[in-house]
């Protein structure tokens, strides 16, 4: 498998797990299968407020030792919070 | 590293809470805004035991919990250089109830910061007595401004 093919699989893996984190830990009626990760996070994406995004910290706290960075952009969706779990491994 | 202790009265210059909703008798503040400890005694003489419960008087949970973000509010608002900050109960997470905390009692919470966002502050809590702890979870404050009371 070549280091390209092997990155999307690991970011693909990532995103999966992400989803399941935040639908678990905030709750959410929404099904992980139907989430997309470029989806807003916030007004009428997913619907969430500024206290989830307390919680978003917490929970990618807890499952991965990473802390996210406390920047408007930083939670804009999944794709975004996986990005920086992505950057801060390296 | 230095200990900021803030009594009785200096508590009330940092919590917007007055008798009988204050909790605490004393916070040590170890890293303002990070972590520190409050410590809360409690009396046979708090009226709440009138009615919790008679005959059996137990400490209520809910108002352990209130004691905890009391003590979050003050070490996270000790990081404010003008000290008009104040902080309010936002969320309760994951509190867990292990032992009764009963007239007599030194109640010591133990609170560090776990995750901060914008206006909010996620603290881990533990209430012991005596070193064995009673009660634990998670609180978060907000944390206000003078300018976003004016």
């Amino acid at each position: 498998m070549s280091e390209a093919v092997s990155n999307a699989q690991e970011r693909y893996d990532l995103v999966r797990r992400i989803t399941v984190t935040l639908v678990e830990g905030l709750d959410l009626p929404d099904d992980p299968e139907v989430i997309d990760p470029d989806q807003p996070l916030f007004g009428r994406g997913l619907e969430l407020d500024s206290l989830d995004t307390l919680e978003i910290v917490s929970l990618i706290d807890e499952e991965y030792d990473i802390a996210l960075d406390d920047t408007p952009d930083a939670f804009g969706s999944i794709s975004k919070i996986v990005d920086q779990i992505l950057a801060k491994r390296d | 590293m230095a200990v900021t202790r803030y009594d009785a009265e200096a508590l009330l210059r940092r919590l917007p809470h007055r008798h009988p909703f204050v909790f605490l008798d004393r916070v040590e503040v170890e890293e303002p805004g990070r972590s520190g400890r409050g410590y809360s005694l409690i009396s046979i003489a708090n009226p709440v035991f009138a009615g919790h419960f008679p005959g059996r008087p137990i400490f209520p949970g809910v108002l352990l919990i209130e004691a905890a973000a009391q003590s979050a509010g003050v070490i996270a608002t000790a990081a404010d250089d003008d000290g008009t900050g104040i902080a309010l109960l936002a969320t309760v997470r994951k509190f867990a109830f292990r032992k009764p905390v009963l007239p007599g009692d030194l109640v010591v919470l133990t609170c560090e910061l776990k995750a901060s966002v914008g206006g909010f502050r996620e603290f881990t809590c533990t209430v012991d007595v005596a070193q064995e702890t009673r009660a634990e979870g998670v609180v978060a404050v907000a944390i206000e401004t003078s300018d976003a009371r004016m």
